[in-house]
C-alpha cells in the first residue's frame, strides 16, 4: 500500500518538519524513525489523498510535534502544514490518549504525529500493504473490512473417477459454513470482524493499525472514511510512548472491559447463570494483570487476595514436594484458579506460573529463529468482590465447593501417586507433547509405511496439498508426525498481520484464503507443523472474484498450509479414516499420556 | 494390521459362519443319492457367496486408491478382506464337497491356496516388520531413524551426490590428484633457498603429487586452516640472522591464496577405490558392514591432515545415513514384496473363477 502520508523524509528547502539531531538522542532516533514511513510529499496519501503540496515554513527549522495536512479540496492536491508553537502541543494534549505524555517526551518526538483528514470513501489504507503507522480517530467514523481475494482451489481432476467420487466422497458438514460465518476475524483493530460480515465501523477514540505500527506487518484490513473525519496517524516511537502511558493503557483495557469481558465472564463455568447485574458488577469492578511467561502468578503459602480467570495463555500449577517441584496442571484460556485459598480464607496451596512452550522446542525449531513466546493475560477478581459474590449467589459457591473438593483430591492423588506429569517421560514435555490437544500419533509397531494416510490428505484437500508429512520426534513406539497438533498455546497465531490464521471452536487452527504468504505462523510454530507452498503447488488454484484484484488483491507467491483436522468432513480426519491398520490416531495428548501412565 | 485383540469379534463371527455353513452342508448332502457337490442348490449358494466374497475382497485394493471416499473405515475394510479372506477356503471346500475334481478345479485349488498363503505370510511380515523397523533402525545425527518409503530412493541418490561434493571439497578434483601436504622440517633450511626448506614428509604416503609439494609450499599456511598443527603448517622460512643480503625476502604481507585443498589425495583414492562404488550402490562393498567401515574410517583419518578430518567425518556419515537407508529398503520391499505374489494370482484367481462359473452353469444348465 502507499504508506499514508505523514511528514516528508526530506522535505523541500528548509520545510523540514524534523530537525537534525545529536546522533543517540531521541530525537535523532525518531528522526530517523520518521523518515521511514513518510512517503513524501508526492506520494498519495492511503492510496487516496494525493501529493500534497509542502509549504515551507518561513522560520529555521524548530521541533515540530505534529503535523497537519489539511483538508482535501477537489481539485487541489491537499497542504502540508506545519506547526510550531506551543499551541501544537496543548493541541496533542486535548487527545486523550496523549494527555499525559510529558511536554518533554513531545518535545523529543518531532513529526512523529500526523494529523489527517479524509473525505467520505477514500481509502485510509489497504489490505495487505505495508504500513508502518498506527491511526487515532479523532473525528469522524472508518469502515474496517477484509476483502477476500483467493478463492479455494477446485479439484481439477476429472473422469469417470471423480464422477463416482463426487457421490460417495465425503461431504463437507452443513453446518461448516455457517459456524464459520458466526466466528470473528481478529483483525489489527479494536474490534473483530464477523466471518459472516467482513466489515466493521470505528468510531472516535478508538485506533487502529496498531499491529503495523510495531511489527512493520502488512495492513490487516482496507480502510475507508466512512463520514468525513480526521485520524491521529502515530509513528512507532510515538506509539511505544503511548504504550507506556497509563492513560492509554487503562483506555484499551477498558475497550476490552466494554466489548468482549461480559462474554468472557459469561462462559467461565462457575459463572455460569450468573444474572446480568452479577456479570455487570464483576466486569466493572475486575482488574486487568499481564504476566510474562515464567513469572509466578500466585505462590504456595502465601496469603490468598484474589482469584483469576485466564484471559489469555497458559498457567502451570504446581506444588512444592520434597525432591522437587510437581506439576499439576496446565490450564489455560477460560479456566479459573486462586480461588481455593479465597474460599477457605487460608493460603495458597499450589504455585502458579505463566508458562510457555518448552524452550528447547522454541529455541531449535527453527534455526536462527526463537518463536515469540506469548504473554498470560488474566482478569483479576479481588477478594471483596469474591465474598460478594459467594454470599450473594449460593449457586456460585456450590459450584466453587465442587471444584475446590475436586481440585483438593486431585492434589492428593497426585501427590500421593506422584503427580501425574512426574511421571510422564521427561522427553514427552521436552517434545512439547503436552501440548497438543489433537495429537496425532501413529503406532510404528502397527504402521506398514503404506502411505495411506499423506494420500488420504491430498485426495481430502482440493488444493491437493498434503497437510501431513511423515516425518518427525518419536515418542516410545510412537511417530509425531510434522502435523497441527491443536497447542493449548497456538503461538503461531501470533504476529499474523492479516489475522488469516486462527481458532475455529472446534480448536482446529485454520488459514484463511487471505494469507499473503509472509510465512510468520510457520516461523512461529515450534513444531514445524506449518508449512510454505508455492501457489505453484496448489491445483487449480485462481482469482474466484476478478473484482476482488481489482480492488487490491495481488497474488502471492506462496501459502501457508495447516492441518485442519479435516473439521468439515464427518468421519474427522482422513488420515485416520483412510489407515488401514489401526496405526494412525489422534488424541489429546494430555489424557492419553494418563491413560499410559495409568497403564504402566 | 496387528493380531490384537480388536481382532476377535471377526474371529467369533467367521467361525460362526464357517460352522454355519459346515452344518448347512452335512445337513444337505445326505439328501443327494450321488452326495454333495457344487451343483446341489446348497452346493451352488455356497460357491456364489464364496465367489462374492472373493470379489469383496479384490475390491479393497480399488479402495486403497480412494482413501477418501465414504465407504467405511479402512481398518473395517483390512480386517473384513483377512477374516472373510480365510472363510473362502472353508466354503470353497464345501461347494466343492472336499473333492479335488478335474485337472481345472484341481488348479483353481492350488491357486486358492496360493492366494490363501501368501496373504497370511503377508499378515505374518506385518506383525514383524514393523517392528524390526523400529527397533533396528537408530537416528543419526542428521538423519530420522526412518525415512518416508517413498524418498529412500531420492536420498540414497543425495548421499552419493554429497560423498562426491565432500571428496572434491576436500581433494580439489577426481580427475587429478590432489597437492600434498608439505611439511616443516626440524631445521631451517639455507636462507639461498627458503622454498625449498619445507621438505615433504609423512604423513602422507608417497604421491606423484607429492613432487609439486615444495613448490605450493609457501601456498600452504594460507590454504590451510587455523586448526591445522605444525604437521599441517608450513611455516615460512626465516632468513638466516648474520646474512648481510636477504636473497629473497618473504613477501609482503599479502591476501591468501585459496589454492587447491592440500593432503586430500588419500580421501581421493579413498573414494575412487571404495566409496564411488559403494554410494552409487554397485556391487558389494566392505563399507556395507559397519565394523569395517569405522576401521576404513580411523585409517583414513590417519592418512590425511587434521583439517581434512571434518571431511573423513562427513564422509563416514554418509555412509552411515547409506547404509541405513539400504536397511530400510530392504525391510520396505519386504514388507511389500508379498503383495507383488498376492494381488496378481488374487485377480487371476478371480477370472479363472469366473471362467470355471460360466463352464459349470453351462453344464448345470444343459443337464
Amino acid at each position: 500500500m502507499a504508506e499514508p502520508t505523514p511528514p516528508p523524509p526530506t522535505p523541500p528547502a528548509g520545510s523540514g518538519p524534523v530537525p537534525p539531531a545529536a546522533p543517540g538522542t531521541p530525537a535523532a532516533n525518531s528522526a530517523a524513525a520518521a523518515t521511514l514511513p513518510v512517503a513524501g510529499a508526492g506520494a498519495p496519501a492511503g492510496g487516496a489523498v494525493a501529493a500534497a503540496t509542502v509549504k515551507p515554513p518561513a522560520a529555521p527549522p524548530k521541533q515540530k510535534i505534529i503535523t497537519v495536512i489539511t483538508d482535501f479540496v477537489e481539485g487541489d492536491e491537499g497542504e502540508t502544514e506545519t506547526l510550531d508553537d506551543p499551541a501544537e502541543i496543548s493541541e496533542l494534549k486535548k487527545t486523550d490518549i496523549f494527555a499525559d505524555i510529558a511536554e518533554s517526551t513531545l518535545l523529543m518526538l518531532p513529526g512523529t504525529v500526523a494529523r489527517r483528514k479524509f473525505r467520505t470513501g477514500e481509502v485510509i489504507c489497504r489490505e495487505g500493504e505495508g504500513g508502518t503507522t498506527a491511526f487515532y480517530i479523532a473525528e469522524g467514523e472508518v469502515d474496517i473490512s477484509i476483502k477476500s481475494s483467493v478463492a479455494s482451489a477446485k479439484q481439477t481432476k476429472g473422469g469417470f473417477l471423480a464422477a463416482i467420487g463426487g457421490f460417495l466422497g465425503q461431504r463437507r458438514l452443513s453446518g461448516w459454513q455457517a459456524r464459520v460465518a458466526s466466528a470473528l476475524v481478529p483483525i489489527d483493530a479494536s474490534v473483530d470482524l464477523s466471518y459472516g460480515k467482513l466489515a466493521a465501523t470505528l468510531k472516535p477514540g478508538e485506533m487502529f493499525g496498531e499491529m503495523s505500527c510495531l511489527s512493520r506487518a502488512p495492513r490487516s484490513a482496507t480502510v475507508t472514511a466512512r463520514t468525513n473525519c480526521v485520524l491521529l496517524e502515530i509513528l512507532r516511537p510515538m506509539y511505544e510512548k503511548l504504550l507506556a502511558s497509563k492513560t492509554f493503557k487503562a483506555k484499551t483495557d477498558e475497550k476490552y472491559r466494554d466489548r468482549a469481558l461480559a462474554n468472557h465472564l459469561r462462559n467461565v463455568a462457575i459463572f455460569d447463570g450468573l444474572p446480568e447485574a452479577a456479570i455487570e458488577r464483576l466486569r466493572t469492578t475486575c482488574e486487568f494483570v499481564t504476566v510474562e511467561p515464567g513469572q509466578v502468578i500466585i505462590k504456595e503459602k502465601d496469603l490468598a487476595d484474589a482469584m483469576f480467570i485466564i484471559r489469555l495463555g497458559q498457567v502451570r500449577v504446581s506444588k512444592a514436594l520434597p525432591g522437587g517441584e510437581l506439576t499439576l496442571a496446565y490450564m489455560t484460556k477460560g479456566d479459573c484458579f486462586g480461588e481455593l485459598g479465597l474460599l477457605h480464607n487460608t493460603t495458597r496451596s499450589t504455585t502458579c506460573t505463566a508458562y510457555d512452550h518448552p524452550k528447547s522446542v522454541t529455541g531449535t525449531a527453527r534455526v536462527g529463529y526463537k518463536a515469540k513466546p506469548s504473554r498470560v493475560e488474566l482478569v483479576k477478581i479481588k477478594q471483596t468482590e469474591f465474598a460478594w459474590l459467594v454470599n450473594e449467589y449460593p449457586a456460585v459457591k456450590a459450584r466453587l465447593e465442587t471444584l475446590a473438593k475436586s481440585r483438593t483430591d486431585a492434589t492428593e492423588s497426585a501427590v500421593r501417586t506422584g503427580g501425574f506429569y512426574s511421571q510422564v517421560p521427561r522427553n514427552v514435555e521436552d517434545l512439547g507433547l503436552l501440548q497438543g490437544q489433537g495429537l496425532l500419533l501413529i503406532d510404528l509397531e502397527k504402521c506398514t509405511r503404506c502411505d495411506q494416510c499423506v494420500q488420504a490428505c491430498v485426495e481430502s484437500h482440493d488444493d491437493g496439498v498434503t497437510r501431513l508429512v511423515r516425518e518427525g520426534p518419536r515418542h516410545d513406539k510412537y511417530l509425531v508426525p510434522s502435523r497441527c497438533r491443536m497447542c493449548l498455546d497456538p503461538v503461531c497465531m501470533i504476529g499474523c498481520p492479516v489475522g488469516s490464521i486462527r481458532r475455529t471452536k472446534d480448536l482446529n487452527m485454520l488459514i484463511e484464503d487471505w494469507c499473503i504468504g509472509c510465512g510468520i505462523c510457520a516461523k512461529q510454530c515450534p513444531y514445524n507443523s506449518i508449512q510454505m507452498h508455492d501457489r505453484s503447488d496448489f491445483a487449480g488454484l485462481e482469482i474466484r472474484d476478478a473484482k476482488a484484484k481489482e480492488r487490491g488483491a495481488e497474488d502471492r507467491e506462496e501459502k501457508a498450509v495447516v492441518c485442519d483436522q479435516c473439521s468439515s468432513l464427518p468421519q474427522g480426519p482422513a488420515c485416520v479414516y483412510a489407515c488401514p491398520h489401526d496405526a494412525a490416531f489422534r488424541v489429546d495428548a494430555r489424557q492419553f499420556f494418563q491413560l499410559s501412565v495409568s497403564a504402566r | 494390521m496387528l493380531l490384537d485383540a480388536k481382532q476377535r469379534p471377526w474371529i467369533v463371527a467367521t467361525s460362526l459362519l464357517a460352522v454355519a455353513a459346515t452344518v448347512v452342508y452335512f445337513v444337505d448332502a445326505p439328501r443327494h443319492l450321488t452326495g454333495p457337490s457344487g451343483s446341489t442348490a446348497v452346493g451352488l449358494t455356497l460357491g456364489i457367496i464364496a465367489y462374492g466374497i472373493m470379489l469383496f475382497c479384490a475390491a479393497l485394493g480399488l479402495k486403497r486408491r480412494v482413501p477418501h471416499w465414504r465407504l467405511g473405515r479402512a481398518q473395517t475394510w483390512l480386517r473384513a478382506h483377512v477374516w472373510l479372506g480365510l472363510l473362502i477356503v472353508v466354503l470353497v471346500a464345501l461347494h466343492a464337497a472336499f473333492a479335488l475334481g478335474g485337472p481345472f478345479t484341481a488348479a483353481l485349488w492350488v491357486m486358492l491356496i496360493l492366494v490363501t498363503v501368501s496373504g497370511l505370510v503377508g499378515i505374518f511380515i506385518q506383525q514383524s516388520i514393523p517392528r524390526v523397523l523400529l527397533h533396528s533402525l537408530r537416528p543419526l545425527p542428521s538423519m530420522n531413524p526412518e525415512s518416508p518409503a517413498q524418498q529412500v530412493k531420492e536420498m540414497i541418490a543425495d548421499c552419493s551426490a554429497q560423498a562426491e561434493k565432500t571428496v572434491i571439497q576436500y581433494a580439489g578434483s577426481l580427475d587429478k590428484p590432489a597437492p600434498v601436504m608439505p611439511a616443516v622440517v626440524a631445521a631451517p633450511a639455507a636462507p639461498a633457498a627458503p622454498v625449498a626448506a619445507a621438505a615433504p614428509v609423512a604423513p602422507n604416503p608417497p604421491t606423484p603429487a607429492a613432487a609439486v609439494a615444495p613448490a605450493a609450499a609457501p601456498v600452504a599456511a594460507a590454504a590451510a586452516p587455523a586448526t591445522s598443527t605444525a604437521v599441517a603448517t608450513a611455516v615460512p622460512p626465516k632468513p638466516a640472522a648474520p646474512a648481510p643480503v636477504v636473497p629473497a625476502k618473504p613477501a609482503a604481507p599479502a591476501a591468501p591464496k585459496i589454492g587447491p585443498p592440500m593432503g586430500g589425495e588419500p580421501v581421493r583414492q579413498f573414494y575412487l577405490e571404495t566409496g564411488r562404488a559403494f554410494w552409487a550402490g554397485e556391487g558389494h562393498s566392505p563399507l556395507e558392514n559397519p565394523t569395517l567401515a569405522v576401521s576404513i574410517f580411523a585409517a583414513l583419518k590417519a592418512q590425511v591432515p587434521l583439517h581434512t578430518h571434518q571431511g573423513v567425518d562427513d564422509l563416514e556419515e554418509l555412509a552411515a545415513r547409506r547404509r541405513q537407508l539400504l536397511i530400510q529398503r530392504r525391510w520396505m520391499k519386504a514388507l511389500h514384496g508379498w503383495l507383488i505374489f498376492h494381488v496378481p494370482l488374487s485377480w487371476g484367481f478371480i477370472v479363472a473363477v469366473a471362467v470355471h462359473a460360466v463352464f459349470a452353469l453351462r453344464y448345470w444348465g444343459a443337464k
